[in-house]
């Protein structure tokens, strides 16, 4: 049994839900047991029901007060890519593109692998045309020269010949023996 | 939290909150896509209740009024950020009322005190009606009204949003910001309060 002195702290913490479900279940047995625990329990429910009804009368707005009262509904912030302009803009865009990826394509397809097309671009053939004669013109000079040396000494007796170089393949020039 | 969907009864005969978060969810929605009959349906949905709460926290029609379009005017702008998994629509939409009554109650406190003391008791109009009595309630309302007004603030909210609304106590620890146990604890003053000022009422029924 509830002692009497803890049975109004004990109702109020039934009534507000606020009892361990074990014990909340052993007093609703108790209660439902006693018509003066009954009493003191509808005393309590009666405070909240009480404050609902006052809140409910209280509160009352008809619907033509509180539509009257509804903000205006926030503009949608839609994405850039919504607006007509920026579709359109978007399209040409989209059609360079496609039409440069067709050009260089076709280019590729024109002149086989990419590496090939690369290979045989003007800025290419410039630099290999400039390396190929160079070196070839500055072999045959010295050649000729050392060759020159060796008969100014011919009349000489005390000078040791040096044997003239042979002739490079490149610089074919018949030297002059006498 | 939101999937709650079972109605239980509370001993005061107040339907505890049945999350019918699905059609909220469903209607949040429409709203982001830019539908504008679905702000119309979610205020209709929650603007009595939102209305009926701002009134019994603030006792005033007007500031109520006031803080009723400012809480939905700033849910319709935050919605994307509203978090489902967090709390339940009509929790989330309870936490941006009460704070604004809060608010409303922090700047009407300045004024208001310094013009009562400049008005005095002889400027009063004796013949206006009373906050009470301009709500058009009974007797037996006016007299749980005045002792709904004569708790704190604290423990008006709490009574309100437990007694009318029917929140569990981690909702309404959610909603004012408090600790569940905080919640409980404040629960169990303003019954006690209550039960001492209507204690006439509880009899005479």
């Amino acid at each position: 049994m509830i002692e009497t002195n803890k049975a109004p702290h004990l109702l109020t913490e039934y009534v507000l839900d606020l009892l361990p479900p074990s014990e909340k279940q052993r007093l609703a047995q108790q209660i439902g047991a006693d018509p003066a625990l009954q009493a003191q329990v509808q005393q309590e429910r009666q405070v909240g029901q009480l404050v609902k009804q006052t809140v409910q009368q209280a509160g009352q707005a008809d619907n033509a007060q509180l539509a009257r009262l509804m903000p205006a509904v926030p503009r949608q912030k839609r994405p850039f890519w919504h607006n007509p302009a920026a579709q359109q803009a978007m399209r040409q865009v989209a059609m360079v593109t496609m039409m440069f990826i067709l050009l260089l394509g076709g280019w590729q397809w024109f002149n086989g692998s990419q590496t090939a097309v690369l290979s045989q671009t003007p800025t290419a053939i410039a630099v290999t045309a400039t390396m190929t004669h160079t070196p070839t013109a500055t072999q045959t000079q010295p050649a000729v020269v050392e060759t020159a040396v060796a008969r100014e000494f011919t009349h000489t007796p005390n000078v040791s010949y040096t044997p003239a170089p042979l002739s490079t393949p490149v610089a074919d020039v018949p030297m002059n023996t006498n | 939290m939101s999937s709650i969907s079972d109605s239980s009864v509370t001993p005061w005969g107040i339907e505890a909150p049945t999350y019918a978060d699905e059609q909220s969810q469903s209607l949040i929605q429409r709203c982001l896509a830019g539908e504008e009959s679905a702000y119309v349906a979610l205020y209709n949905q929650y603007a009595g209740m939102i209305y009926r709460l701002c009134v019994s926290l603030l006792q005033n029609r007007e500031d109520a009024e006031e803080v009723l379009q400012d809480s939905f005017e700033y849910a319709f702008r935050r919605l994307a950020q509203y978090d489902a998994n967090k709390s339940a629509f009509k929790t989330w939409l309870y936490q941006i009322a009460v704070s604004r009554c809060h608010n409303k109650r922090r700047r009407k406190w300045l004024p208001t005190f310094s013009l009562g003391q400049l008005a005095g008791p002889e400027l009063t109009d004796t013949d206006s009606p009373t906050p009470a009595e301009s709500l058009r309630l009974t007797e037996q309302q006016q007299a749980v009204w005045a002792a709904i007004q004569n708790l704190s603030d604290k423990l008006r909210e709490t009574a309100v949003l437990r007694y009318y609304e029917g929140f569990s106590y981690v909702e309404i620890g959610q909603i004012v910001g408090i600790p569940t146990k905080t919640a409980e604890s404040r629960m169990r003053l303003a019954h006690n309060a209550l039960r001492e000022a209507l204690a006439e009422q509880i009899e005479n029924d």
